[in-house]
């Protein structure tokens, strides 16, 4: 599923190498020879009737002045004239790039704000945006008709960012890939139940991410205390592939990252205190367990509070019981 | 500076109204289409910039002459850099054809970004008037492209 008239193909060419300025001119340089060319390629024509000495080429404007522009200027500007229309709307990657890098140096250390935001009275759920390109305005994204007060939104990657309900309804499938520049949203494809019986009132994670080595935004579903098959959806493509083996028990922690389940933590159901923790990675799947009373995660290190109060800390996919450091009592 | 114990060597620049400056090598060589014709050897003691006018070639030495100072500060190079681009649109286009001519990355990269900060809450008639660009869309056509995304047109500036 392509985003609805995406700046380009958002699930292609976003974290490629950055089509630097330098290149882009050395380019021009070879393709047409001397300096003095060069200057003809940036100026149109000379226009001294009109007051204006000089004339920017639409190439030039492209590449060195639009790159530099909000997303919501390059919008407006379609109506510019054919030719400004034609290019933004079949925007090309190498000018995602390097509008993404000079983006992200612009607006270094200045926050948008997105969230969303729930209307009792209409039941519909809102998502906002305020920053800079806004001139410190809040807008209107999107708005959803759900009845459901409670989301989720990921962290944003590479420009887009993952929406999706937390409550242990049906709209709990529901999730969304939204790009807050361009005020799309992508509706995901709704996996179908397995088991209408229990699966209904189950709960479930989503988590968002970026997958460097194919180039591809991948979100994956996790069954949240409760028993459930992990999915992982690309964005391109249009349907949810479930990940084989499904994960035994009801699980608590996670980390995932670049599009790999790092680990993940689940707890026995039915009063058995098990830890289990699980690594994916293309398909493979390893697990290890031990009884605990309680345990958190920091980052890639487990830390399990023991019964009898002894803290310990373990690298995950290792057996506790063989591998435990004890921290304090 | 560096150079105090050896011969500051100067290079000549001339403008395409013949006018000349001697300015000191270190700070011309930053221009890379100086630096290549100075290490390729074609150029001789006066270096010819037939496409850069003399009211532009001082403010661009201005420039150069600040960035070739280690001593200085990135704030205070950066409020030098955001004071140099406080111009007029028909300067800055000026400066950023001699820019691109001269190869100055930096000095380009400002004036473009300058350009764009300028544009950015423009008005598409405003962009027309200003980069000389002919509207061939029907009233209808465009009336249709500012439908699609009105939310973009919000908080546009008056002409």
């Amino acid at each position: 599923m392509d985003l609805p008239k995406a700046k380009g193909n958002p699930s292609k060419g976003v974290n490629r190498p950055l089509f630097s300025l330098l290149s882009c001119s050395s380019r021009i340089r070879k393709e047409v020879g001397s300096p003095m060319d060069d200057l003809s390629m940036a100026m149109k024509k000379l226009n001294h009737d009109h007051g204006l000495s000089i004339c920017l080429s639409d190439d030039f404007v492209f590449d060195h002045i639009l790159t530099r522009l909000p997303v919501k200027s390059l919008f407006q500007f379609r109506c510019v004239s054919k030719s400004w229309c034609y290019f933004l709307t079949h925007i090309n990657p190498s000018f995602i790039d390097l509008h993404l890098s000079r983006s992200h140096s612009r607006l270094a250390g200045n926050a948008t704000l997105l969230f969303p935001a729930h209307d009792k009275k209409s039941r519909h759920d809102y998502l906002f945006l305020a920053g800079l390109d806004g001139g410190g305005k809040v807008t209107q994204l999107s708005s959803l008709p759900v009845e459901d007060e409670y989301f989720g939104l990921s962290e944003n990657i590479n420009g887009l960012v993952c929406w999706h309900h937390l409550s242990d309804t049906e709209k709990i499938k529901c999730a969304y890939i939204c790009n807050p520049s361009t005020h799309e949203l992508v509706k995901l494809p709704i996996i179908p139940l397995n088991d209408m019986r229990y699966e209904k009132y189950f709960s479930f994670t989503f988590d968002f991410g970026f997958d460097p080595s194919s180039e591809e935004f991948k979100v994956i579903r996790l069954p949240y205390s409760s028993h459930g098959a992990f999915h992982i959806f690309t964005l391109g493509g249009n349907s949810w592939r479930q990940i084989e083996p499904a994960l035994p028990s009801s699980f608590r922690e996670h980390k995932w990252e670049n599009c790999v389940l790092q680990w993940c933590i689940a707890l026995g159901v039915e009063g058995r205190e098990d830890y289990s923790g699980f690594r994916f990675e293309r398909g493979e799947v390893s697990c290890s367990s031990a009884p605990v009373f309680h345990m958190t995660a920091i980052n890639t290190i487990v830390v399990v509070i023991h019964h009898n109060n002894h803290y310990f800390l373990a690298p995950p996919l290792l057996s506790i019981t063989s591998h435990p450091t004890i921290i304090g009592a | 500076m560096a150079t105090t114990t050896t011969e500051t060597k100067m290079l000549t620049l001339c403008t395409s109204d013949k006018q000349q400056f001697q300015i000191e090598e270190t700070i011309a060589l930053q221009a890379v289409t100086i630096r290549n014709m100075v290490e390729d050897e074609c150029a001789s003691n006066v270096i010819p910039l037939p496409n850069v006018n003399s009211k532009i070639m001082i403010q661009i030495i201005e420039y150069l002459k600040k960035h070739v100072d280690s001593s200085v500060s990135k704030e205070d190079m950066e409020k030098f850099d955001s004071a140099f681009v406080e111009k007029k649109l028909s300067e800055i286009f000026d400066i950023i054809l001699a820019a691109n001519y001269l190869n100055i990355k930096n000095l380009l990269d400002i004036c473009c970004q300058r350009v764009a900060d300028v544009m950015k809450n423009k008005s598409p008639e405003w962009v027309r008037r200003t980069f000389n660009i002919v509207n061939d869309f029907t009233a209808e056509e465009e009336a249709k492209i500012r439908k699609e995304h009105e939310w973009a047109f919000e908080g546009v500036d008056e002409d």
